[in-house]
């Protein structure tokens, strides 16, 4: 159907006028829930908690050495044959370089997009996480590509302790924002419960996701 | 096209003792969940305030959202089409899988999509398509449609779904969750990469970005999204919020009320196609609006609310009714009082006219709804409706104007019940006037029925008023005739 | 102030007994009732299956029998709850009608609601020494919104104890034309609220309509149940009955 006519319907059964303005109304969460905000020490153990109620796991790292050394233990055990990662300079503060040196590691914008269906462990950063439900929150460009997260058996994010919101309405895009190609909101492993309401643990999306939050900025 | 009625076909659901066992395990679990997730919640009240009055806000101002939606998902790269009906909204995307010379689609669940039968359409030009949301695939392999919104599988048993995985490819599988959600993922991974095009629903249209947005917890819809060269997207033209701010309200709304979560695992915004230098998610958008029945809820005080569901089956999870007969016996794609409303509004005639009948009206639907739309009151209107239209059944006219007769003059009704011929005079008022069936018939093959008093009220209350006149207070004990307990409910 | 009783038909006819006890309770409290004969039915019957224009004939009775009064109470929630949620729409199309209906939905009150919220009453003075437990039904509380007083007004009932329903909120299926157009429906439903009234060992089962309790009650019977179905008020009265015995006896 002509978009014109699909729309002049609407506008008659509705009795308005074409370029009719727009009532007011009251946008949003309401005031009691916009109105609250968690300290910062609150937001991080907010974030931690709810995040191991969705089935994931983080830790706050009080430092560089305390993230790769969980994170290098993390790949230690895992052995993963590859790892994806974002690309560019997404991560450079995390300093993960040289830790990951001893592994099979495919960068989003240089391997080919299609190699990181084999990738058993993705590490990306994030746009935001939400300590109310906790959330991450990835933002698609060139060097962050959705598959990193998406695809393997294990994603751990790395993240400053700066960057979690109380709630999910302090990260999404702002009227007139520029808003990215995708924006993936995850809480915790993927699940299913179709079969006889029986939990079931990384269906589609990775079967764990682990969080390492960085509780002073990088050097 | 349903062959028989809603009573035909809960008669049968209800000889199911599998399926009543398996509904009601689900949707306990499920309301549960939701009780108490609310409860920690707090303020839910507050919450369905405000859902409603967004939802209210942008259904009366459909047009003009709709119009910034489909601007801004253009200037985001994507393609908009809009579909009358369900032949044009098939029509369209087959005819982008015919362009892409599509031989493999993959879709994550969609209602929508179901409405307007699309899998068949697909399939009718040699297209496969597969449904990766792990009840869908199920079910798609078992021949069946969906009997619950969000869980479309609850009918399903764990070695009913082992054997259908093992016609389809699985070998030495056990009953275990984990084997068999591991061979659908194994089964699944290598279709999403190597399928044309994916197909999506759309839970919310973001009208001041233009974006789409998907709920899921499998994170199948993200594969399906992102993988293929093509997303499509099919979505009723009601699915639109104004605004991300708006976002916020439906992302607590939605899965606490679908499932008692307290955040859904992925909510995934897809805002056009990818752009310059990415490397993954679809090189094309289309979007597909669908109109369907819809607009035609618009401007109809009574009916116009129904748009405002946000497809989250809490009212099927309460429902009593869906409890016992479960998704199919509605027989169409939406089940519960949902379903009972929105399926004869959207194909109106005689076809769907029995669904609002499927109902004890007890409104717990309502209670339940994230977004308060009163179902229960619907389905009264709806038969009112129908009474008005012709569509009731025979004979119930004439009885309900010989209610009216009785009742509605005070001393017609005081002659019947003095000549003791109210027992069947009260088939209409409480056997449902339906003069084909006996009187009481389909109530009393398992109730007792209740005896006319020998004495009625009125016919006591002048003695009752002197007593009481020239009694003291309290009243002299034993004057009351039989006692109290006795009440016909339990006398033979 | 002049208070009307709104029997219903189903009570005036199948369950006066209940009627009475009602009656009598608020003479007790120092509430004499009058019962307008011009009263039927409040139409709910052919209003639920789309008749509306019969229905607001029948229902015009009511605003007829009750126009003289500042109060109405009644037995039944789901015809309280029909005139309270319905009647604005029902009577719609005129303006004296819609009027007068607004005024007779004023002051229209369910009987808990009559004894907790307008007389501020909750405690009876009844003593009825058994095991109870309740169905709120679904009319009642949800478009009538009558939740805690049933249960204030049982709680303060001396040797009353009161067992927590499964499923309380879960209706009965008996839905008025429901049960006859959807019989077999309709008894799986009312098989499951029997089961849950027997999962609490109550000797009584207490309700605030006796639509409801006639279905469940008339289930229980075929089953040879025994458990005592009542209505509240009935309970109630009987409940300051022995009371008053006791004291006359003591
Ligand atoms: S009607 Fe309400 S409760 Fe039912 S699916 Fe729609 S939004 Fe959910």
């Amino acid at each position: 159907m002509e978009e014109q006519a699909f729309l002049a319907r609407i506008r008659e059964r509705l009795g308005r006028q074409d370029g009719a303005p727009v009532a007011p109304y009251r946008r949003g969460a309401p005031e009691f829930w916009t109105g609250r905000s968690l300290s910062s020490a609150d937001r991080v153990s907010t974030f931690v908690e709810r995040f191991a109620q969705q089935g994931g796991q983080a830790w706050v790292c009080p430092d560089l050495t305390d993230l790769h050394n969980r994170l290098e233990g993390f790949l230690r055990d895992l052995a993963p044959p590859a790892i994806g990662v974002w690309g560019g300079d997404t991560l450079k503060e995390f300093q993960i370089d040289g830790l990951l040196a001893r592994f099979t590691v495919l960068r989003w914008g240089e391997a080919p997009a299609k190699s990181f269906a084999d990738t058993h462990v993705g590490i990306t950063g994030c746009a935001a996480a939400i300590a109310d439900t906790g959330t991450l929150m990835m933002a698609a460009d060139a060097w962050r590509g959705r598959s990193v997260h998406l695809l393997p058996t294990v994603h751990i994010a790395l993240l400053h302790a700066r960057q979690i919101k109380t709630r999910l309405g302090e990260a999404l895009p702002k009227p007139g924002e520029r808003v990215p190609s995708s924006l993936h909101f995850v809480s915790g492993p993927s699940r299913s419960s179709d079969i006889e309401n029986d939990l079931s643990i990384g269906v589609h999306g990775p079967a764990a996701v682990y969080a390492l939050v960085l509780a002073v900025e990088g050097t | 096209m349903s062959q028989t009625g809603i009573r035909e076909r809960a008669k049968s659901a209800l000889q199911d003792p599998l399926l009543q066992q398996a509904v009601q395990f689900t949707t306990d679990r499920l309301r549960t969940r939701k009780a108490n997730v609310t409860e920690t919640f707090g303020r839910w009240q507050e919450w369905r305030d405000r859902g409603r009055d967004i939802r209210a806000h942008t259904i009366a101002h459909l047009d003009f959202y709709l119009q910034q939606f489909a601007d801004n998902v253009r200037s985001a790269g994507g393609h908009v089409h809009f579909a009358a009906d369900a032949e044009e909204a098939a029509q369209a995307i087959v005819d982008i899988a015919k362009k892409r010379r599509a031989k493999l689609v993959v879709k994550s669940k969609s209602m929508v999509s179901e409405e307007i039968h699309l899998n068949r359409h697909l399939e009718d030009e040699g297209i496969q398509v597969v449904e990766t949301d792990l009840g869908e695939y199920i079910i798609q392999l078992a021949g069946e449609t969906p009997s619950h919104i969000i869980i479309p599988s609850i009918h399903k048993t764990r070695e009913q779904i082992r054997e259908l995985f093992t016609k389809a490819g699985g070998e030495n599988l056990t009953t275990d969750t984990k084997a068999l959600t591991g061979f659908a993922r194994r089964t699944l991974r290598t279709l999403f990469q190597s399928a044309d095009i994916g197909v999506t629903g759309c839970n919310f249209g973001i009208a001041e970005s233009g974006t789409v947005v998907l709920f899921t917890n499998e994170g199948n819809a993200d594969m399906v999204a992102n993988l293929p060269r093509t997303h499509v997207v099919i979505m009723g033209m009601e699915r639109i919020l104004p605004s991300f701010a708006d976002l916020e309200v439906f992302s607590h709304l939605l899965p606490k009320s679908a499932t008692g979560q307290n955040v859904i695992t992925y909510m995934s915004c897809f805002t056009g196609p990818r752009r310059d230098g990415e490397a993954d998610g679809a090189r094309e958008l289309h979007v597909v609006i669908l109109d369907n029945g819809r607009s035609r809820q618009l401007g109809d005080a009574d009916f116009q609310d129904i748009l405002h569901c946000i497809r989250c089956g809490a009212c099927l999870n309460v429902c009593p009714v869906y409890r016992q007969i479960g998704g199919h016996a509605y027989g169409s794609v939406y089940p519960g009082p949902v379903g009972a409303v929105l399926t004869p509004l959207l194909n109106p005639g005689p076809e769907y006219a029995d669904l609002p009948y499927a109902s004890s009206l007890c409104g717990a639907c309502f209670e339940a709804c994230p977004v308060q739309i009163p179902l229960h009151d619907m389905l009264v209107k709806l038969r009112r409706r129908h009474v008005a239209q012709g569509l009731a059944k025979r004979g119930e006219r004439a009885a309900s104007r010989g209610f009216r007769l009785v009742f509605a003059r005070a001393g017609r009704y005081r002659a019947i019940i003095r000549s003791g011929r109210l027992g069947q005079v009260l088939v209409a008022r409480h056997g449902g006037i339906d003069a084909r069936i006996g009187p009481l018939r389909g109530w009393t093959q398992t109730r007792r029925a209740p005896v006319l008093a020998k004495r009625s009220f009125r016919e006591g209350w002048p003695g009752l008023r002197q007593e009481l006149r020239q009694g003291n207070r309290p009243p002299a004990t034993g004057t009351e005739g039989a006692p109290a307990h006795e009440t016909a409910v339990n006398k033979e | 102030m002049k208070v009307a009783l709104f029997v219903t038909c189903l009570v005036d006819s199948l369950y006066p007994q209940v009627g009475e006890a009602m009656v009598r309770l608020l003479h007790r409290l120092g509430v004499d009732v009058d019962f307008p004969e011009q009263q039927t039915c409040c139409g709910q019957p052919a209003f639920n299956s789309g008749y509306w224009d019969d229905a607001r004939e029948v229902a015009r009775t009511l605003l007829d029998a009750f126009d003289p009064y500042d109060y109405v109470v009644s037995p039944s929630g789901s015809c309280c709850g029909m005139i309270y949620h319905y009647y604005p729409d029902l009577f719609a199309g005129d303006a004296e009608s819609r009027r007068r209906a607004a005024a007779l939905t004023e002051k229209t009150y369910e009987f808990s609601q009559f004894l907790v919220r307008v007389l501020e009453v909750s405690d009876v003075g009844a003593s009825f020494p058994a095991r109870a437990t309740y169905h709120p039904s679904c009319h009642g509380s949800r478009l009538l919104g009558v939740r805690d007083e049933p249960l204030e007004l049982l709680r303060h009932v001396r040797g009353l104890e009161l067992v927590p329903l499964p499923y309380a909120a879960d209706c009965c299926g008996f839905g008025g034309t429901f049960a006859v157009k959807m019989g077999e429906l309709s008894s799986a439903m009312v098989e499951d609220k029997v089961r849950h009234v027997e999962e609490t060992q109550a000797q009584v089962l207490v309700g605030t309509d006796m639509g409801c309790l006639m279905n469940i009650g008339g289930r229980m019977a075929r089953e040879g149940r025994r458990v005592r179905v009542m209505h509240l008020a009935q309970l109630l009265y009987e409940g300051t009955q022995a009371q008053h015995r006791r004291e006359i006896v003591g």
